[in-house]
């Protein structure tokens, strides 16, 4: 049907090809890779940033990051099982139909920051849309100069993406992870002034919050983008600290998350003031946010 | 079909008729078009055009129900086979007659939201093709201020055909654009255009550039005033004609979208409980700023139509003019 095609709200259908159990607990992340398998489709273009809309049939749509570059050549996405369609995506299985619109949004200006180095910080699930730029500085590491990578959780075994992300020192890339409460094996931070923590050079993992690692590892302000993604409490005290070492509100990229349904500009719901989360972002630069009205 | 017509001349598609020959029209109508009038609280396919009411007061329900229904269903889906199939609404030719003059420029502000980029088939299925028949009004109706926001009781940009009762014999009809011309009919006389006096408004605000004052109040003391006594009842946005928020949801087979309205706590909160507009006054502050302030900002145009219908029904008399000119310094 050729009228279909041009249906926003039309998902094409997508196979699962692969579900990677990430963390687990009441909210279980898996990572899902999907292949459109639709004959009406156009042909799947992305962005790092850009998001999707899936479908489960029969229970309802949800958004998720993209959680691949498009270097990769694949549709990968991470999902925290909070609710009814995320619940029904974590009971399905390898081969599995879905379906999936977009790509939607403004996704993170990649192309921007060649020459530059990239520091990502990430808390949580958050990982999931920061995982794209990860993915895309890996492919093109040539076009970046130094890349850093803190990323925080609650214990070691809420880390997403856990093995993967130990083996990056290997792709010329700085990691620190870190979790909220002591395990061992974990260099703790000082706590009370986490600048002034001294710690032995090879040190790969902290106890501490994400805002705490960033003042310890004191990353330089001086061509670095800066882009943070994770709880909006996290997210607001990592710009202070960030802020205290130098970095200005145009170095500084988040994503935003509100709710959504139609991820095209209709539905209305994830407003903020004028801008529609879903299309003008959910990649915004700092300086971009701090002029928002506050709902969000 | 144009042959009724003497040139392009605006003033030459002018024509005069009396109730008996606009109901012979209508009949006349009925063959090739569905023609939507108002009936009690809502438009209606008229199915006895003797009935036709020529001085109604405005519907309760807007008519943008006929191009933007309240439940649609957008899709069927077979689970078992893999089976996923868009239902568009059948393409129909409509009339919508008698729609008044802020409907009519509300069906406008729908074309904005729901053409554009992501067309919306299933907006654009029901609404191409649809001819207006506006009918200006004689008075202000209860609570209306068209005057205000940039429209008029003779406002006839968004028409395609503009009605006008001249007194209680006759009505001129005025053919304005290409789609409107199709509708001609052999027994109207043509007759000299007459500018109808308009009445006089009650409300003498014009808030058309209400945005000046509204983007430095978005913190303010006097959201809470209003919002207060507000019950989160949904009304004020349910029948504006120009919200258009929907939700969509599953059932079994089906996805289906409905109205929605940003009156509800529901509507923006998060799987987390984290809610973006948590209160009503958050809800109440959205609705006023989307109307005067967010959607100019976007679309260089009001999204408020003057109606009245929000002040009118609204069972704690929250009156959005009142709240919009508290706003001014
Ligand atoms: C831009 C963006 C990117 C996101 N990326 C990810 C990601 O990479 N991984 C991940 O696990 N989650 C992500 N989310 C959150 C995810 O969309 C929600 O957790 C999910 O929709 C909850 O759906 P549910 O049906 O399981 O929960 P329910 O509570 O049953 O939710 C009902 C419906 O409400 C809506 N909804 C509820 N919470 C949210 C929310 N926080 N954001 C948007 N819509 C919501 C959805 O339409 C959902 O289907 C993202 C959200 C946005 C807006
Ligand atoms: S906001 Fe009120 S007056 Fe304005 S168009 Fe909507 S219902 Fe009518
Ligand atoms: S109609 Fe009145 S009471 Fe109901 S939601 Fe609107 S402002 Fe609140
Ligand atoms: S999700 Fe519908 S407007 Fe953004």
């Amino acid at each position: 049907m050729n009228s279909d095609k041009k249906n926003p709200y039309l998902p094409a259908l997508a196979r699962i090809v692969k579900i990677t159990p990430e963390t687990e607990g009441e909210r279980a992340i898996k990572t899902f890779r999907a292949e459109i398998i639709d004959e009406n489709a156009d042909s799947f273009n992305f962005q790092p940033g850009q998001t999707i809309m899936v479908s489960v049939f029969g229970k309802g749509e949800s958004m998720f990051a993209i959680s691949t570059s498009p270097t990769r050549k694949n549709i990968e996405f991470s999902v925290m099982r909070v609710g009814r369609v995320t619940l029904k995506l974590h009971q399905l299985e390898e081969g599995s139909i879905i379906g999936i619109r977009g790509p939607y949004g403004r996704g993170f200006p990649v192309e921007d920051w060649y020459g530059k180095n990239i520091l990502l910080i990430a808390g949580g699930i958050g990982m999931a849309p920061l995982r794209s730029v990860l993915h895309y500085v890996i492919d093109e590491r040539e076009k970046f100069r130094d890349v850093t990578l803190i990323y925080g959780a609650r214990t070691s075994k809420d880390l997403v993406y856990r093995n993967e992300l130990e083996t990056l020192q290997s792709d010329d890339i700085n990691v620190w992870l870190s979790i909220d409460t002591e395990e061992e094996g974990w260099f703790k931070v000082n706590w009370d002034k986490p600048e002034e923590t001294v710690f032995p050079p090879e040190t790969r993992h902290f106890t501490g919050f994400v805002p705490m690692i960033v003042l310890a590892v004191k990353p330089e302000p001086e061509n670095t983008v800066a882009i943070v993604c994770g709880p909006p409490v996290m997210i607001g005290f990592t710009v202070q600290n960030l802020e205290k070492l130098g970095f200005g509100d145009k170095q500084i990229y988040s994503t935003l998350e509100n709710k959504m349904k139609c991820g095209i500009g209709k539905c209305g719901r994830c407003n903020i003031g004028s801008v529609y989360v879903c299309k003008d972002g959910p990649v915004f630069r700092y300086d971009e946010i701090r002029k928002l009205p506050s709902d969000f | 079909m144009t042959s009724y017509f003497r040139g392009d001349n605006l003033a030459e598609n002018v024509f005069r008729a009396n109730r008996d020959s606009i109901i012979k029209w209508l009949k006349n109508l009925t063959e090739d078009y569905e023609i939507w009038a108002p009936a009690r609280e809502r438009f209606e396919i008229l199915e006895e055009p003797e009935k036709i009411s020529l001085e109604y007061e405005n519907t309760i329900i807007p008519p943008k129900e006929i191009v933007f229904p309240q439940t649609e269903k957008l899709m069927e889906f077979n689970i078992s086979n893999n089976e996923v199939r868009a239902t568009l609404p059948e393409s129909r030719k409509k009339v919508i007659f008698g729609i008044r003059p802020c409907d009519a420029r509300a069906i406008r502000i729908l074309d904005i939201v729901f053409r554009g980029d992501y067309e919306d088939p299933y907006y654009t299925t029901r609404k191409n093709g649809t001819v207006l028949v506006v009918l200006t009004c004689n008075e202000y109706c209860e609570e209306g201020f068209c005057n205000a926001t940039g429209g008029s009781p003779g406002d006839s940009d968004s028409a395609d055909i503009l009605m006008t009762k001249l007194d209680d014999e006759s009505f001129q009809i005025e053919f304005l654009t290409e789609k409107g011309r199709e509708l001609g009919f052999d027994d109207f006389e043509a007759a000299e255009k007459v500018e109808p006096e308009l009445p006089e408004p009650e409300y003498t605000k014009n808030l058309e550039n209400a945005d000046g004052w509204l983007s430095y109040k978005f913190v303010s003391p006097e959201w809470d005033k209003f919002a207060r006594k507000c019950i989160s009842c949904g009304i004020c946005t349910f029948l504006c004609p120009t919200c258009h928020c929907f939700d969509i949801t599953d059932t079994k087979n089906r996805r289906i979208r409905t109205w929605d309205s940003c009156q509800f706590s529901e509507y923006t909160v998060h799987t987390s409980s984290h809610n973006p507009r948590p209160e009503k006054v958050h809800r109440v502050r959205n609705r006023v700023l989307h109307k005067f302030l967010y959607f100019k900002e976007r679309n260089n145009e009001l999204m408020c139509v003057g109606c009245g219908r929000c002040v009118r029904l609204c069972p704690e008399g929250i009156d959005i003019r009142e709240i919009v000119e508290s706003m001014e310094d």
